[in-house]
């Protein structure tokens, strides 16, 4: 049980990098766009789309890692009166209730991206990126925060401590 | 029976017109008995190209969509966008009842029921600088809305520049890009005379919304109610294929009023011939995607339109 | 009344889902399904679908791109030692006014409002640099805390503003005028902070520890030149939107581009630093960006409820002269406000709005800056309070004590919407005689 929580947490890590040189990719494709337009009198002509892409699965991608690391924010109203068992309890119950969230969008997302891989839909762009594409990494990162709760849920069960919120001050 | 009904553009924009009289012409025919909330400016959430399937799946009842996106999941859709095919506003309406029960049939197949166009006032070139000749499209910073456009305007010289409608203000004002390829009614609503002073309608394109519901919503109402649905759908394609026309009218008389040079008669034909012959490219593009129906609906457009 | 009762239950649910513990971006999710599942009565299938579009369309946006381009040049200038510059090279200029450093939030966030369209990306850069800062430094919490939230929401005031830009592409409205129109009631924002600061800090100095340094004028001069790498940043972003070479929402790149190559050039960029800017910034961005993605799916639940419409026609019913209007559009806004982010309230209720303030005879330039201010409002506002999640998240504080501290922040900027409605030409007098005239 250990090796696959470790092994998801080890993933939500990758997926997280990969989310890093996507912001990195964002800003090289824009300074790109900018270097065109002013020397060279023309466009990449998919910024917007390229970075819109970007964005989304930035956003997605980290989500799982940023939930390892306690970067994702609550509202501690309830949460930091409780203690021992009972606040175990109540994180268990965020948990459950968030991974449920988490199959029924996955669910439903997913066949979106079925529909749209099988129909051949893609962009209306010059482009024409087929939008299954970035469509698969928002599922992928939906996916990875789905296992991400379900290993978090195991080691709430095996007993770890609750993930305490951490500032990024590091 | 109460219906949402979703619209990517703007309350005073000429589809959202054409929304408010279809609700109209519906409940007055129904007594009532159908009702349509409008949200209008994407304000549900929704893009034109998201209502395709939007509408498939019953997560809205009616939408109203520019068709252009819906290009990437039918090329059939990319037809009223098409450059230089219909030359005027006659001819847009042609083209459309062409091929109107081709889309019908696309419609049909993803579970939705086509009930009526609305026309796009024919996209010009909004500049600093006339654009009147062929000269004066090289080296043209333009901003163009489609790949059709960018293809079109880099194969004449031009430099086509892609960026989101939000930047197209920010750049005119610091002069980063000079024109901006768009109708009459889109400038308008982003008031460009205040960076740009002339527009040459070259008729570059007729863009269609079409509105569409559910089938199964379609096929839940009595026939009496369908019938009351198609009925007004029939008005509202009629009223809005009058309304564009008074649209170009008024919108060139609001230019003016602001100063600025509306070029039509003054467009010289060679410059229009430029931009066609660089606009068959896209064209073949589109028939190879198409086929033979795409072919057969151009072969019958050209064949009423008497060209 | 039916809006009313709608509006209820939806606080209701976010007091249940929120209160319980679930993360933020989570807990809206939840909101919306159940509002739409109970208050609607809309089926499984049908919510399915709806959500799937939208938990894709509103993540999918050029516009959103600039927040976690602005965090990651924050955190790059949060690990190197332009951070301490900065304050090395305030505290001199300062140490006369009461509140000294204080006024970095305020002056820093209106400094950057100019480089950023949003507020997140505004609180989140300048917070970044400043909280651990201020803290070390023995400042008042509640007060470094409050004007950050205050300040922070300038980002949409002080052109370039997301939040105007897609006001004046729906009114149909000039957005060139609607910047200029920002700056002048920016600048009033601003001043009612810093003075508000001073004030509180005359009347207790122990909220501002004295520096403890006295500064020559070669002193202060020396000191200057620590704020140079900044000032260099501010004036390259600011410069390229101004030149035309890049657009405001381009503007982002070029100030990581910017950050990255002065901090290479000063010997302070090292791989580390580097790769824990980058991964600080996912953290961050991915917390405001699924907030973001959430709350839009709450603007289209709530629009599926038809809550702006009914509030909006029972607005209409009243028959109100113009400055009652304003109050009760008002008023209609801080209740949205409590709920959704800036650009959610934008797009859904101006369709509804701007009618009734064009019949009643306001400029909708005006009725721009108007919106602006009262969006801000909402920034500072729990349940969802955006710059209070940005603090939640850069500070550790519980969002209660983040809430509460911007309090008198907020009541500023009512006042400066007051003064607003009194005085249009504060927003409208710029635009006249830059746009205007002849
Ligand atoms: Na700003
Ligand atoms: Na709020």
């Amino acid at each position: 049980m250990r090796m696959i929580v470790d092994a998801v947490d080890w993933i939500s890590r990758a997926a997280a990098y990969v989310a890093a040189a996507i912001l990195v990719f964002m800003v090289g494709h824009i300074l790109l766009e900018i270097v065109l337009r002013n020397l060279f009198d023309t466009s990449t002509f998919v910024t917007a789309e390229f970075v819109g892409y970007g964005v989304a699965a930035m956003t997605y991608l980290g989500l799982a890692f940023s939930l390892r690391t306690g970067a994702l924010i609550r509202v501690n109203m309830l949460l930091v009166r409780l203690h021992g068992p009972a606040r175990r309890a109540a994180e268990m119950l965020c948990v459950a209730m968030t991974l449920a969230l988490t199959v029924f969008l996955g669910w439903y997302f997913w066949r979106q991206l079925a529909r749209d891989y099988t129909r051949g839909t893609v962009s209306y762009s010059i482009a024409e990126v087929p939008v299954w594409i970035p469509e698969g990494l928002v599922f992928a990162g939906i996916a990875l925060f789905g296992l991400q709760l379900f290993a978090y849920l195991v080691r709430l069960g095996l007993g770890d401590p609750p993930i305490a919120e951490d500032v990024g001050g590091e | 029976i109460e219906w949402d009904m979703p619209n990517e553009y703007n309350a005073t924009s000429i589809h959202a017109l054409g929304d408010k009289y279809f609700a109209d012409a519906l409940s007055q025919k129904t007594d009532g008995e159908i009702t349509i909330t409008h949200h209008f400016g994407g304000s549900l959430g929704y893009k034109s190209v998201d209502q395709f399937d939007a509408v498939a799946d019953g997560a809205v009842p009616i939408a109203d969509t520019f068709v252009g996106p819906l290009s990437g999941i039918d090329p059939m859709f990319l037809l009223s966008s098409l450059p230089f095919v219909a030359s005027s506003i006659d001819e847009a309406k042609l083209l459309w009842e062409v091929a109107r029960p081709y889309y019908e049939k696309i419609f049909e197949e993803n579970n939705q029921k086509l009930l009526y166009a609305s026309p796009w006032p024919p996209s010009g070139i909004w500049s600093k600088t006339p654009v009147i000749a062929p000269g004066d499209v090289k080296t043209l910073k333009i901003r163009t809305y489609d790949a059709n456009g960018t293809i079109t305007f880099r194969d004449v010289g031009a430099a086509p520049i892609q960026l989101s409608w939000a930047d197209v203000v920010p750049q005119l004002n610091t002069g980063g890009i000079g024109a901006v390829l768009t109708s009459a009614d889109g400038g308008a609503a982003a008031s460009l005379w205040e960076y740009l002073s002339d527009f040459s309608e070259v008729n570059y394109a007729s863009p269609l919304n079409m509105t569409h519901m559910n089938l199964d919503v379609f096929n839940a109402l009595t026939p009496e109610q369908q019938e009351a649905v198609l009925e007004a759908a029939e008005e509202t394609t009629e009223h809005q294929w009058q309304l564009v026309r008074e649209r170009r009218v008024g919108n060139y008389d609001t230019m003016r009023e602001n100063g600025m040079n509306v070029h039509v008669d003054d467009v010289s034909p060679e410059l229009l011939e430029v931009l066609a012959t660089a606009g068959e490219a896209a064209i073949a593009d589109w028939l190879e995607k198409t086929g033979e129906t795409g072919q057969k609906i151009l072969d019958e457009f050209a064949e009423q339109a008497g060209k | 009344m039916e809006a009313l009762v709608t509006g209820l239950v939806i606080l209701l649910f976010i007091f249940f889902f929120l209160g319980v513990g679930t993360w933020v971006f989570a807990g809206l999710f939840m909101v919306s399904i159940a509002g739409l599942m109970v208050i609607a009565g809309f089926p499984e299938a049908r919510i399915g679908a709806i959500v799937s579009k939208i938990l894709y369309r509103s993540a999918n946006s050029w516009e959103l791109a600039a927040i976690p381009m602005f965090v990651w040049m924050g955190e790059i200038v949060f690990r190197t030692d332009i951070s301490e510059r900065l304050f090395r090279g305030l505290a001199p200029l300062v140490d006369r006014i009461p509140g000294g450093l204080l006024h970095t939030n305020v002056a820093g966030c209106t400094l950057f409002a100019a480089v950023s369209g949003s507020s997140a990306a505004t609180t989140a850069t300048v917070g970044k640099i400043t909280t651990t800062e201020l803290n070390s430094r023995g400042y008042d919490r509640s007060l470094a805390l409050g004007s950050l939230a205050g300040a922070g929401s300038l980002g949409l005031l002080i052109p370039p503003s997301i939040v105007m830009i897609i006001y004046g592409l729906l009114a149909e409205v000039s957005i060139a005028q609607l910047f200029a129109a920002g700056i002048l009631p920016g600048l009033l924002v601003s001043g009612l902070y810093t003075g508000y600061i001073a004030l509180r800090c005359i009347a207790d100095p122990g909220l501002a520890p004295p520096t403890g340094e006295r500064f020559g004028w070669l002193g202060r001069l020396k000191a200057a030149g620590d704020l140079l790498p900044v000032l260099v940043l501010i004036v390259l972003v600011l410069g390229s939107i101004y030149s035309g070479i890049a657009t405001p929402s381009e503007a982002a790149a070029v100030g990581c581009a910017a950050t990255i190559v002065l901090t290479l050039l000063m010997r302070q960029l090292t791989w580390r630093i580097f790769v824990d800017s980058l991964m600080g910034a996912v953290r961050v961005s991915c917390m405001v960006c699924s907030i973001l993605v959430a709350a839009a799916f709450l603007s289209t639940a709530m629009g599926y409820l038809h809550v702006p419409q009914n509030i909006a026609a029972a607005i209409t019913r009243l028959d109100l002269g113009p400055y009652g209007l304003i109050v009760v559009l008002a008023a209609f806004y801080i209740l949205l406000g409590l709920f959704l982010d800036g650009i959610s309230i934008t797009v859904m209720s101006l369709p509804i709005t701007l009618p009734l303030i064009v019949q009643a005879g306001f400029d909708p330039v005006w009725f721009g800056v108007f919106l602006v201010v009262m969006v801000e409002l909402g920034q500072v506002t729990p349940p969802v309070g955006f710059n209070l999640f940005v603090l939640q998240g850069l500070t550790g504080r519980p969002i209660g004590e983040v809430a509460r501290a911007a309090v008198p922040f907020f009541m500023l900027m009512c006042l400066a919407a007051a003064i607003l409605t009194a005085f249009p030409d504060i927003a409208l007098w710029l635009p006249t005689v830059l746009f205007r005239s002849g």
